[in-house]
C-alpha cells in the first residue's frame, strides 16, 4: 500500500506548475480544478519533498493522506482511546481469567473439604488464574489417584468465572455382619402397615395390632408343626403409632437468625453520620463489632473496622389464632425432625389450648406411619426345650 | 516470442496510444504537455504532436507516459 496524499495548489497559471511536477517524474495521480487558480491533487507521499522544493510562487498545502500514512495518522490521533482499549481488553481478559468461587456439590461436610483442600493445591482457588482444559483433567486425574478409598468420580466444571466440582464418593461395600439368630418384633405397640421381610416368617397380618416385643418376622421356620431350621430374621415393619406433644408458643416471638455471610467494613463516623467504604451491598440486618483505628481527640470524626454478621430478625406480636397455627407448626416440624425419610405423619389433632402467662400451650396428637423394627435373640436351647416340652404333652 | 512482445506492448505499451471516452480523452507514451487551456491542449510524443481541441478540458491524471484529459472533446489533430 503506497502513501499518497491530496494537496492544494493555489496560485497562477496553475498548467505550468502542474507541468512543471510533471517534467520532474512526479506523478500526478489525480487532477480537479476548484477554480481557474485553484487545483486538488494527489501524489505520491514521498514526492512532497521535491514539490515542496518546485512550489516557488505556488502555495502548496496537505489537505489529508491515505495508505499506511493514513492509518498511522488516525491510530496517533486517537492513541489514548486505542491504549484505553487495549487496558480495558487486558483487564477483561485478567477478569474472565480469574477464578472468583470454588463451590463442592457434596451432603457430605468431610468431603467438601477434602476437595477443597486438594484442589487449593493445584491453584484452583479464589483469585487465582484459570486453569486449562488438560490442567484440569490432570488435576482430575491425581486427585482419584491419591484418594481412591474415598473417591468414586469428580467432575470438575468451569461455569464462568467459578468452579463447580461435582463427586461421587466410594462406598465401601460393607462386609456382611455375621447375624445372629433373630426374630423381627415390634418396638412398640402399633397397627401393621407395612412388612418388609427378606428373611424369616411373617407370623402378623397387615392392619392387626401389635404390642411391645410382638415377633412379627420370626426366625423359626416350622414345617408341619415341626422346627426345620432357626434363622435370622431380616426386614423391616412399619407400623401406625402414636403420640401426644406438647409446645408452647409465645404471643410476642422475637427470633435472630445467623445467615453465615460475614464482612468487614470500613466506616468514617461524623458525628451522628457514618457512611460505609466500599460496602456496595450491604445487610439489611446484622450484628456489629466496632474496632476504631483512627480518631481525633477534637473533632467528632472516627475511622472505624466493622465486623459484621448478617442476621434475619423475626419479630412479631401473634393473636391467639395465628399463635395456634404456629405452635402446630412447631409441633409437627419438632415431630418431623424425629422421623426418618420413610416416615411421615398420617394425621394431627389439636387436643388441648390453654394460656399460660404470654404463651399458648398446645396438646397435638400424631398418627404416625414409622419404622417398628427391633429385634429378639432367639435362644435355641430354650427353643428346643419349647419343643420337646410340646412333643411331650 | 511474439506472444510475449503482444504481452509486453499489452502491458507497458511503447507506441502511442488515444483512447477516446464519452467526457474523457486517453493518451499513453505521450513526451510533453505543450499547451494546456479549457479550450485546447498539445500533447508532444516522439513523432510529432497532437493537438485537442474542445470545451472544458482539464487535466485530470498525469503518470509518466500517461495522461487523462477531462472535457468535451471536439477536435483531435494528429501532426
Amino acid at each position: 500500500m503506497k502513501n499518497i496524499i491530496k494537496i492544494k495548489v493555489t496560485g497562477k497559471n496553475i498548467e505550468r506548475f502542474l507541468r512543471r511536477l510533471h517534467n520532474h517524474k512526479i506523478d500526478l495521480l489525480e487532477i480537479k480544478y476548484r477554480n481557474y487558480n485553484e487545483v486538488i491533487v494527489k501524489i505520491y507521499a514521498k514526492d512532497y519533498e521535491q514539490v515542496e522544493k518546485l512550489k516557488t510562487i505556488y502555495d502548496v498545502q496537505i489537505l489529508n493522506s491515505y495508505g499506511w500514512l493514513k492509518i498511522k495518522q488516525q491510530f496517533f490521533s486517537y492513541k489514548l482511546f486505542f491504549f484505553s482499549l487495549a487496558v480495558g481488553a487486558c483487564i477483561l481478559l485478567l477478569l474472565t481469567n480469574v477464578i472468583t468461587g470454588v463451590e463442592v456439590i457434596h451432603s457430605d461436610k468431610d468431603i467438601r473439604t477434602l476437595l477443597l483442600e486438594e484442589v487449593e493445591e493445584y491453584g484452583i482457588k479464589k483469585f487465582h488464574l484459570k486453569k486449562s482444559y488438560d490442567q484440569i483433567e490432570q488435576i482430575k486425574k491425581d486427585i482419584l489417584e491419591n484418594h481412591k478409598k474415598e473417591l468414586e468420580w469428580i467432575e470438575i466444571i468451569n461455569i464462568g468465572t467459578k468452579y463447580q466440582i461435582k463427586v461421587e464418593e466410594r462406598k465401601q461395600n460393607q462386609k456382611k455382619e455375621t447375624l445372629e439368630k433373630r426374630n423381627i418384633v415390634a418396638k412398640k405397640p402399633a397397627i401393621l402397615k407395612k412388612i418388609e421381610a427378606k428373611n424369616g416368617v411373617i407370623t402378623k397380618e397387615i392392619n392387626h395390632y401389635v404390642g411391645k416385643g410382638d415377633p412379627v418376622i420370626s426366625g423359626e421356620i416350622y414345617l408341619n408343626e415341626e422346627l426345620k431350621d432357626i434363622t435370622s430374621a431380616d426386614g423391616k415393619i412399619y407400623g401406625e403409632v402414636w403420640y401426644k406433644s406438647s409446645v408452647e408458643f409465645p404471643y410476642l416471638y422475637y427470633e435472630e437468625n445467623y445467615t453465615g455471610k460475614k464482612k468487614t467494613v470500613y466506616q468514617i463516623r461524623f458525628l451522628n453520620w457514618q457512611f460505609d467504604l466500599f460496602n456496595f451491598h450491604p445487610f439489611k440486618q446484622s450484628k456489629k463489632k466496632d474496632k476504631i483505628l483512627l480518631q481525633h481527640s477534637f473533632l467528632p470524626f472516627q475511622l472505624v473496622k466493622e465486623e459484621q454478621e448478617e442476621v434475619v430478625v423475626k419479630d412479631k406480636i401473634y393473636t391467639i389464632e395465628e399463635a395456634i397455627t404456629e405452635a402446630r407448626k412447631l409441633a409437627v416440624k419438632k415431630m418431623e425432625e424425629q422421623l426418618d425419610k420413610n416416615e411421615y405423619i398420617i394425621s394431627t389433632k389439636d387436643l388441648k389450648v390453654s394460656t399460660k402467662e404470654s404463651k399458648i400451650r398446645l396438646d397435638v396428637f400424631f398418627t404416625v406411619y414409622e419404622d417398628i423394627t427391633a429385634y429378639q435373640k432367639i435362644d435355641e436351647e430354650e427353643v428346643k426345650k419349647r419343643l420337646e416340652e410340646t412333643k411331650k404333652e | 516470442m511474439e506472444l510475449l512482445g503482444k504481452i509486453r506492448q499489452c502491458l507497458l505499451p511503447e507506441n502511442l496510444e488515444v483512447h477516446l471516452y464519452p467526457e474523457y480523452l486517453h493518451i499513453v507514451s505521450f513526451t510533453s504537455i505543450g499547451e494546456i487551456s479549457t479550450e485546447k491542449m498539445i500533447v508532444r510524443h516522439q513523432n510529432g504532436m497532437i493537438q485537442i481541441k474542445g470545451k472544458n478540458l482539464s487535466l485530470a491524471k498525469l503518470l509518466g507516459d500517461e495522461v487523462l484529459i477531462k472535457g468535451s472533446v471536439e477536435q483531435i489533430e494528429f501532426r
